[in-house]
C-alpha cells in the first residue's frame, strides 16, 4: 500500500498489511496471549492462591484416597442422594466432594454442596475468597467489566486480525526455512527481526491452531450463520455434534446434554476439569423423568425448541418416565460394595489413565450405583469424551457398556482436535507443558513484533530530532503492555497473599490491584524516558517474580522444598515457573541494557535494508 | 491507524516530495486505506456470512458436519478476503471482487431457500 499508488508486489503489500493489521490490536492480542498462556496452568495458579489447601498431601494410592473421602461422607452425609468424589491428581493436591440431595441430578455440573477435603486426613479445608486463575482465564476472552457480547466481539476481531497477520506474515517471509536457522544477536533491528521470525516460525503450527480454534470457540458470537441455518439454537447443535461422536444406546443423553450446554460453550469452561462425565449412561433412577423435564425447560427458556431434535424429545422423556416408574420400587438400605476390585478393573481397562471422578448414586441403598470417570480424555479428536465405567453399587459388578465411539466427520474432527488443544481439555501433562511453552513463544512473538515496529522507526525519529506523537504513543503502550501486564499479574499474586483474609469483597480487591498496577505502569512509562522505563520496569518485574516463591512460604503457603519432597507438583510448578519467569526477565534486562549502546550506530545500517 | 499511516508515508518518501504537494495526496491516500479497511472488514464479513449460510443450506442434510464446515469456511474466507483486498492494486477491482460474490451468494441463497 503505497501513497503514490504505484503497483507493488504481493510481498510488499503483505508486509504493509502485516505491520498495520498487527499494530491495531497488537496490545490486546498480547494480553490475550499472555493471560491465555497462563491459563494452561489455571489449576496451579488457583491452588497457589489458596494456601489453605497446601497442607493436603495425598496418599500414594487412589484406593486410600477414596477411603478417606468415603469416611468423611459416611460420617457427615450418609443419606445424600448422590456423592461425587474428585480425587487428587497431578494437578490437584486435594479431594473435592459434591453432595447432592435426592432431588438433584447426580450428574449435573453445578449445584450440590462442594466441600474440599485434605486428601490424607479428611479434614475440611476452607480457602480465602479469590478468583484465582479463573480471573486470568476469563480475562483472556471476556476481558473485564464489559458486557460479554462486546468483549467477545472485540476478542473475535482481534483473533481474526491475528489470523490475517499470520497469513500475511507467511507471505512476506521469503526464506521461511532458512531464516529459522538464522539468528544474528547483538545487531539491533536485525536481531529483533530474527527473534520475531524465529518465534513465529518455530511455533507456527501452534499459532495457526490457537488462532483458528480461538475463532471456532467464539463461533456462536461472531459467526453463527452456518449453525443457525440448520439448528434452532446452540444447544441443539452441540447435542447433535456430540451424537456424531458417541453412539448412545440409552435414551437419557439428550436431555442431559442440553442442560450441560445451556450455560453456553464458554461459560462452562471455567470449571475445566470438573466437566461431568457424559459417556457413561446407564442410570435409571427415579428422578429420570423429572430431570429431563427440567433440562428441557432451561434449555429452551430463551429460545424455542430445537428444530432438529425437538419433536422427538418429548416422546423420549415420556418413555423414560415410564421406564423409571416400572423400576420404581423403593430402595432398601444396603452396604456399599468394596472399592478395591472396582479400581483394579478400572486400571485394567484404562491403563495409564487414572480415575478422575467417582460418582456414587443413592449410596447405602440397594440401588446404589458407582460410576468412574477417567482423568484424561479418550483422545483430542473426541472433545470432552472421557472413558467411564459403571458398576452396581452393592455387588460391585461392572455394568455392560452401552456407548460406542464413532469416527467423527472431517469437519467435526478438526473442530474437536483444535478446540480440545486450545483448551488443553483432558490432555496429559506432557502435552500441557508443550502447549504452555508454545504459548510463551507466541507471547514473545507478539512482544518482539510490537517492539520491532518501534526499533524500525527509531532511526527516522532520531533524524527528525523529536519523537512524533504516533511513535511516542506506540512506545508508551508497548512498555505498558509488554512489561506492564506481567507486573500486573505479579501484583495480582501479591495481592492474594497480602489482602486480609476477612476483608469484604476480597476477590474484587485482588482484581482491583491488578488493574491499578497496570495503569500505574502506563503512567510510569509516560513520565520516564523510553530506555529508563524499559530497564527499570524489567528490573522491577525480575525482582517481583523472583520474590514470589519466598512470599509464598512467608504468608502461609507450603515452601518449595516441602512441595517438591511431598510430590505436590501442582504447587511447586507455580513457584518454579515464577523463578523461570524471573530468569527470563533478568536475561531480557541484560540484553536491553546492552542493546541501546549499539543501536545508534547499527540502527542506520539496518534501516537501509528494511525487511524484504 | 491513519495517523500511523501518515508516518509511514513520511518515512517512505521523505526526500522526493515536498510537504505541500503531498498534502492532498495524503488525504486521498488515507481515505483509500480507510475505505479498503472497511471493505475488508465488513465486505469480508458479509461474504463469509453469506457463504456460510449458503453452504449450510445446501448441505443441510449433513447436519452438524455441514454447520461446522460452513463456519470454518466462513472464517477462512474472511481471512482470505482481508488479505486479498490489500493485495489488489486497483481499488475498483477490490470493490467489485467483494461486491459481486456477495451479491451472487445472496441471490443463490435466496434461490435455494425458496
Amino acid at each position: 500500500m503505497r501513497p503514490d499508488a504505484k503497483p507493488e508486489s504481493p510481498r510488499q503489500s503483505m508486509s504493509w498489511l502485516h505491520t498495520w493489521a498487527s499494530l491495531i490490536l497488537g496490545w490486546l492480542l498480547y494480553a490475550i496471549f499472555l493471560t491465555g498462556t497462563l491459563s494452561f496452568f489455571q489449576n496451579e495458579i488457583t491452588t497457589w492462591m489458596k494456601p489453605e489447601f497446601h497442607q493436603s498431601v495425598p496418599q500414594a494410592t487412589q484406593i486410600e484416597q477414596t477411603r478417606v473421602a468415603l469416611v468423611y461422607l459416611q460420617e457427615h452425609h450418609p443419606d445424600a442422594g448422590s456423592w461425587a468424589i474428585q480425587l487428587p491428581h497431578a494437578r490437584q493436591n486435594y479431594t473435592t466432594v459434591s453432595i447432592r440431595g435426592a432431588d438433584e441430578d447426580p450428574r449435573a455440573r453445578r449445584g450440590g454442596t462442594r466441600i474440599t477435603l485434605d486428601s490424607a486426613t479428611g479434614e475440611v479445608l476452607e480457602a480465602r475468597e479469590t478468583r484465582g486463575g479463573g480471573f486470568l482465564y476469563r480475562f483472556h476472552f471476556d476481558l473485564y467489566g464489559m458486557p460479554r457480547m462486546w468483549a467477545r466481539w472485540i476478542v473475535g476481531i482481534a483473533t481474526m486480525l491475528m489470523l490475517v497477520a499470520i497469513i500475511s506474515g507467511i507471505i512476506t517471509h521469503k526464506k521461511i526455512f532458512k531464516d529459522f536457522f538464522t539468528f544474528r544477536s547483538g545487531k539491533g533491528q536485525r536481531s529483533w527481526l530474527d527473534a520475531h521470525n524465529a518465534t513465529a516460525v518455530f511455533a507456527l503450527p501452534f499459532h495457526l491452531m490457537i488462532t483458528f480454534s480461538g475463532l471456532l470457540l467464539l463461533l456462536f458470537t461472531i459467526m453463527p450463520w452456518g449453525v443457525n441455518q440448520i439448528y434452532e439454537n446452540r444447544g441443539a447443535f452441540l447435542q447433535d455434534q456430540r451424537k456424531t461422536l458417541v453412539q448412545d444406546n440409552s435414551q437419557r443423553t439428550e436431555s442431559r446434554e442440553g442442560r450441560g450446554e445451556r450455560g453456553g460453550e464458554m461459560s462452562e469452561r471455567g470449571e475445566g476439569e470438573e466437566r461431568r462425565p457424559r459417556t457413561e449412561d446407564k442410570t435409571r433412577n427415579e428422578h429420570g423423568g423429572k430431570m429431563s423435564a427440567r433440562g428441557e425447560g432451561r434449555n429452551e427458556g430463551e429460545e424455542r425448541g430445537p428444530r432438529a431434535g425437538g419433536e422427538t424429545r418429548g416422546e423420549r422423556g415420556e418413555r423414560e418416565g415410564r421406564r423409571s416408574r416400572g423400576e420404581g420400587h423403593s430402595a432398601r438400605p444396603a452396604p456399599l460394595a468394596d472399592f478395591e476390585p472396582i479400581f483394579t478393573q478400572a486400571e485394567l481397562e484404562w491403563k495409564n489413565n487414572p480415575v478422575g471422578t467417582l460418582t456414587i448414586i443413592q449410596p447405602n441403598t440397594s440401588k446404589a450405583e458407582i460410576e468412574l470417570r477417567a482423568l484424561n480424555g479418550v483422545s483430542v479428536a473426541y472433545r470432552s469424551v472421557y472413558p467411564s465405567l459403571a458398576f452396581n453399587g452393592v455387588t460391585g459388578e461392572l455394568k455392560p457398556d452401552q456407548t460406542k465411539l464413532k469416527t467423527p466427520s472431517v469437519a467435526n474432527g478438526i473442530y474437536n482436535i483444535m478446540t480440545s488443544l486450545h483448551e488443553a481439555r483432558g490432555v496429559d501433562l506432557a502435552l500441557r507443558w508443550l502447549l504452555f511453552l508454545s504459548g510463551v513463544v507466541g507471547t514473545l512473538m507478539i512482544a518482539t513484533g510490537l517492539i520491532l515496529w518501534c526499533v524500525k522507526r527509531a532511526p527516522q525519529q532520531q533524524k527528525q530530532g523529536y519523537k512524533s506523537f504516533g511513535y511516542r504513543t506506540v512506545e508508551v503502550l508497548n512498555i505498558t503492555a509488554v512489561i506492564g501486564l506481567p507486573i500486573a499479574c505479579a501484583a495480582y499474586f501479591y495481592a492474594n497473599r497480602f489482602i486480609p483474609f476477612e476483608l469484604e469483597m476480597r476477590a474484587n480487591w485482588e482484581i482491583c490491584t491488578f488493574f491499578t498496577v497496570w495503569v500505574l505502569t502506563f503512567f510510569y512509562a509516560l513520565i520516564r524516558n523510553h530506555r529508563q522505563a524499559w530497564l527499570e520496569l524489567i528490573a522491577f518485574a525480575t525482582a517481583a517474580f523472583a520474590l514470589l516463591p519466598i512470599i509464598n512460604f512467608l504468608t502461609g503457603g507450603q515452601p518449595i522444598w516441602n512441595t517438591i519432597s511431598n510430590d505436590q507438583w501442582v504447587i511447586a510448578t507455580f513457584d518454579l515457573a515464577m523463578w523461570l519467569l524471573a530468569l527470563v526477565f533478568w536475561f531480557t534486562f541484560k540484553k536491553v541494557k546492552n542493546h541501546k549502546s549499539l543501536s545508534t550506530k547499527k540502527g542506520k545500517v539496518a534501516a537501509v535494508e528494511i525487511d524484504e | 491507524m491513519n495517523a500511523a499511516a501518515a508516518e509511514e508515508i513520511v518515512e517512505a518518501k521523505p526526500s522526493t516530495r515536498s510537504k505541500k504537494k503531498a498534502q492532498p495526496k495524503l488525504t486521498a491516500y488515507r481515505f483509500i486505506i480507510f475505505y479498503r479497511f472497511i471493505l475488508a472488514a465488513f465486505g469480508g464479513y458479509a461474504l463469509a456470512s453469506f457463504a456460510a449460510m449458503l453452504i449450510a443450506q445446501y448441505f443441510s442434510e449433513e447436519q452438524s458436519s455441514a454447520a461446522m464446515s460452513a463456519t470454518m469456511i466462513g472464517f477462512l474466507l474472511q481471512a482470505g478476503v482481508f488479505i486479498w483486498v490489500f493485495m489488489v492494486n486497483k481499488t475498483l477491482k477490490a470493490t467489485l471482487g467483494i461486491l459481486i460474490p456477495v451479491m451472487s451468494f445472496y441471490i443463490a441463497y435466496q434461490f435455494l431457500g425458496k
